[in-house]
């Protein structure tokens, strides 16, 4: 399982690379490049731009920006951010950490609340439960996270004063848990409410099939009490598709998260690709983008790798 | 394709009358919208839902529901396109893949591999904020995100469809590669790809307006349901229609073409979802 991790890691390296030269040639589109910006403060001369264009290397070919840029970024230097002058690396990271906090929260309560729902449905098999469901997810799957959000926050925030209106804690306190997590609850519950919808109906699906399997019958047979057969001997199988669903939604999370943090003014990297794409920060932009990236594909190795440990049945060759 | 399964399926026959609806009256909008969806009238502004303005005014005194038809046309028919390009795309590139094989199957997977690699509003937004944004761009900017699923589907459908025997007849009286993908495969395909394609919808609708939400949509005066709530951010404490109404819109369109492709998932694999 190790070798196999380690070939995986390796595996993605080219689809890393392919990525940030996606993104780079992206980065290379006409309006706005990064000089502009400097160009259109009417106090900068054009000597003070060709300075700034010499001194980050804009005013060599593109290929060659590109091998620099990823030579440098293999060493550890990100480049430099225009808007705060420090180094992008230190910006970035300091974000990762929240926007982890935010989707583990969200996958946290999406999980639990949608296994929840999914086998409580399962064990009713009412009409009424199954319609209810489906109406649920449908709903779900079509509420904008950005409009529930912004609800929320209005509602629940402003109005009634419940919440906190935005933000990872209060101002000017130390750092406490309990104040991280009293502001992480309605950003996390407004993104994990998308998945609760979703991963309820394959739970729901996945264990009605497995409770029809023999060898839970067997287990009814040899007196095993309904829990334990509902929760040891079907549930493990019913959650391998839900597994699969969680790899393939990952980026789907993250584009969420960032939009949630946008709402909430959850300082992640979400909010940060946001103010530094509007503000042309390039260097941020970049390696914000390049962090999200290696979130998704850390992310689906992770799932990957799961597979194993709920399915002894996947080897890995 | 069961139509008759779609008959019988109440939620989705609501979806589609929810969707004629809704595209009718965007499409109707300059005929029957009450006030024109740009003039800004100062003694108007923040009027709360009345006789005179159903769905109230916003801060520089425009009719809500003016403007809600008229950002239609731009929400839907920009979805709509988007799903259209989409579904071209994918069954295209997809369908090569699965007939060709070997470095074609390889090149494009590695492709959607990179793509699918990349948040797909993270994508959209660098694009989109690296253009000089209009609507053809943004079509093809949303295209450019979304049709790695189609074209995954399309690949297996082929891959399963191209040893069968009218592909061998097609292939034995000298088809070529264009025809045999254009002609026998893909619309062999075609309920799947239009049940994919319809979903699509669904979801162009949704990253659009979260593009537009985060100010990275088409510039104003044009439009869409997301750029609504945009432009309203500042007045959602005064006037709660600003906040209400858009993003019911959006729910209910993206609501409609998600049930409705349900159905048609339904309908095409021949299950009857309610009763099995």
């Amino acid at each position: 399982m190790l070798i196999y991790a380690l070939r995986r890691t390796l595996g993605s390296l080219p689809r890393v690379l392919l990525v940030s030269l996606l993104l780079f040639l992206l980065l290379q589109l006409p309006a706005g490049g990064p000089a502009d910006v400097f160009a259109a403060d009417p106090t900068a001369s054009p000597e003070a731009i060709e300075r700034i264009e010499a001194l980050w290397g804009l005013d060599r070919p593109v290929h060659e920006q590109y091998l620099t840029w990823l030579g440098n970024l293999v060493r550890g230097d990100w480049g430099f951010s225009f808007s705060e002058r420090r180094p992008a690396r230190d910006v970035v990271l300091e974000r990762l950490g929240n926007t982890l906090w935010l989707t583990g929260g969200a996958l946290a309560f999406g999980l639990v609340a949608g296994v929840a729902l999914g086998v409580a449905t399962a064990l009713s098999s009412s009409r009424a439960a199954r319609a209810a469901l489906q109406l649920l997810s449908v709903i779900g799957m079509s509420v904008p996270t950005f409009w529930s959000g912004t609800l929320v926050l209005l509602w629940f925030g402003v109005h009634w004063n419940w919440i906190p209106s935005g933000g990872m804690g209060r101002v000017g306190e130390p750092f406490a848990l309990t104040d991280l997590l009293h502001h992480l609850v309605a950003p996390a519950i407004v993104l994990g409410s998308v998945y609760v919808a979703q991963w309820s109906r394959f739970v729901h699906a996945g264990l009605e099939e497995a409770l029809r399997e023999d060898y839970v019958r067997t287990a009814r047979a040899k007196g095993v009490r309904r829990l334990p057969r509902v929760f040891k001997h079907a549930f493990p199988n019913a959650a391998i598709p839900l597994v699969t669903v969680l790899g393939l939604e990952i980026p789907r999370l993250v584009s969420g998260a960032m939009v949630t943090e946008v709402v909430f003014s959850w300082p992640g990297l979400g909010r940060l690709l946001t103010t530094s794409l509007l503000g042309r920060d390039y260097p941020v932009v970049m390696a914000a983008l390049m962090l999200l990236v290696a979130l998704v594909i850390v992310a689906n190795l992770l799932t990957d790798l799961a597979y194993g440990l709920l399915d002894p049945r996947v080897r890995y060759g | 394709m069961r139509w008759r399964l779609l008959l019988r399926d109440p939620l989705a026959l609501t979806g589609l009358a929810i969707l004629l609806i809704l595209g009718t009256a965007s499409l109707a909008a300059p005929w029957i919208a009450p006030y024109d969806p740009t003039a800004t009238s100062p003694r108007d502004m923040l009027q709360a839902p009345s006789a005179q303005h159903w769905l109230g005014t916003d801060d520089l005194g425009r009719d809500v529901l003016s403007r809600l038809l008229h950002a239609g046309r731009v929400s839907l028919g920009l979805a709509l396109a988007v799903a259209l390009a989409s579904v071209a795309l994918g069954s295209l590139a997809g369908g090569l893949a699965g007939l060709l094989g070997g470095r074609v199957d390889r090149t494009i997977g590695a492709v959607i591999d990179t793509l699918l690699a990349i948040p797909p509003l993270a994508l959209a937004m660098v694009a989109s904020s690296f253009l000089q944004l209009d609507l053809p761009r943004l079509i093809a900017i949303l295209a450019l995100v979304s049709w790695t699923g189609v074209a995954r589907l399309a690949r297996g459908q082929v891959l399963s469809l191209r040893e069968r025997e009218f592909v061998e007849a097609a292939r034995a009286s000298g088809a070529t590669t264009g025809r045999l993908l254009l002609r026998h495969l893909l619309p062999n395909a075609a309920a799947p790809l239009a049940v994919a394609g319809t979903l699509l919808v669904a979801t162009a609708i949704l990253i659009e307006s979260a593009l537009s939400f985060l100010g990275f949509g088409l510039a104003p005066p044009t439009a869409s349901w997301g750029g609504m709530l945009n432009e309203a951010q500042l007045w959602f404490q005064e006037a709660w229609w600003l906040a209400v109404y858009p993003g019911l819109t959006i729910t209910l369109a993206v609501a409609s073409v998600n049930v409705l492709g349900e159905g048609l998932r339904a309908a095409a694999s021949g299950r009857d979802e309610g009763v099995a």
